[in-house]
């Protein structure tokens, strides 16, 4: 099982800090532009760390 | 003539359809050496399976309230609602459920849609009571998926390993009783979800393993803990604590967190209290934020550090962990 969370309003200065931290704890990342030109982050995280 | 032969028709009719029911549904008695069958096709993977779904309670932070300033709906956060009564208004349902889940060897979850074990094994029995709301979960293009109950409630939880086929896992009390006989054997749990106060953690039972007089005793306490969720001392806190889906496979999308970013001086201590070269987690400086995490009753799992970091319902909380972990 997996567990999907979305952080919103992210302005462009911030995103790559923000999915490379996600990243950092196992989650799989894709980032979305908004009409307001801000980035929505959605990570894809297992329930638990692996190994 | 033809009428034998339309009653014999009748009658072979009726017997195979009893058969065919037996086979999908009930359980069968061999007339040969008279052991039972085990029941078959009477579960439904998590993953398929629309109906009700416990889960482990999810902290939510907003809630869609009428404003009375602008006569429009609007988010707010639970935490900003001024006492424990106007929370309660807005969880204007309540029900009690059951649920019956069977976990094979390799972790897969089914429900089961009768309240008979098909089988021996391991089984998870949960009765819910809660007060909630239904809040209705949408797929990224827009699409419905199901929803989720945020609220408040009560979990009697029971982990059996029964010893024979077809018995009634159909109610607590039935377990306490198939206990007694020795068809099964195990052990409960209560959780009380979102409703705390000194008198409440006095009530709790302690986990017990599974029999009628163990039973009795949560199902008395859950009641004395039901009726202190009216009281002015008592702090509500909602959660998600079910969901249901509208087609399948959408459990993690019902599920999923949804925060909005906020930057903070008190996110940037913690993060180099994490990351101190802004690239390498330091393990144990993660391993103490985890556990002050986990102590203020934050998720821990994969993703969390950085909805913590970011998310602005967490600012107050990471002000107190930087004074906590003496990060000043």
């Amino acid at each position: 099982m997996v567990t999907v969370k979305v952080l919103e309003d992210i302005p462009e200065s911030d995103v790559d800090q923000i999915l490379s931290d996600f990243e950092s704890e196992g989650c799989t990342v894709e980032k979305k532009e908004q009409l307001n030109g801000k980035f929505t982050v959605r990570a894809t995280c297992p329930d638990k760390k692996a190994g | 003539m033809k009428m034998k032969l339309v009653v014999v028709l009748f009658v072979f009719v009726m017997f195979g359809c009893e058969g065919a029911l037996l086979n999908q549904g009930s359980f069968a008695v061999d007339s040969g050496n008279k052991q039972e069958k085990p029941l078959q096709g009477v579960g439904v993977s998590s993953k398929n399976y629309l109906g009700y779904q416990p889960i482990d309670p999810i902290p939510v932070s907003k809630v869609i309230a009428f404003d009375t300033g602008t006569n429009n709906e609007k988010e707010v956060f639970w935490q900003s609602l001024p006492d424990a009564e106007s929370i309660r208004r807005l969880l204007p349902l309540q029900t009690a459920q059951f649920a019956v889940r069977k976990t094979d060897v390799s972790g897969q979850v089914t429900y089961l849609v009768s309240s008979l074990s098909a089988e021996r094994g391991s089984y998870e029995v949960i009765m819910d009571y809660m007060k909630y709301r239904v809040q209705d979960a949408f797929g990224e293009n827009g699409d419905y998926i199901g929803n989720a109950r945020v609220g408040v409630g009560l979990r009697i939880k029971a982990l059996v390993v029964t010893n024979k086929a077809n018995l009634n896992l159909g109610s607590i009390t039935a377990i306490g009783l198939q206990a007694n006989l020795g068809h099964l054997s195990g052990g409960i749990s209560v959780d009380v979800v979102g409703i705390d106060s000194e008198a409440v953690t006095n009530l709790i039972p302690l986990t017990s393993e599974i029999n009628e007089t163990a039973i009795q005793s949560a199902l008395q306490a859950l009641a004395s803990i039901k009726s202190k969720l009216w009281e002015d001392d008592t702090t509500i806190t909602p959660h998600i604590i079910a969901i249901r889906q509208s087609k399948p496979d959408q459990e993690a999308e019902i599920r999923k967190r949804v925060s909005t970013y906020m930057k903070s001086s008190a996110g940037d201590v913690l993060r180099k209290y994490w990351k101190p070269d802004g690239k390498k987690i330091n393990q144990g400086n993660e391993k103490k934020l985890k556990e002050w995490m986990s102590s203020n009753d934050l998720t821990i799992e994969p993703g969390s550090i950085t909805m913590f970091l970011y998310g602005a319902e967490f600012e107050g909380l990471r002000k107190k962990a930087i004074q906590d972990l003496n990060l000043n």
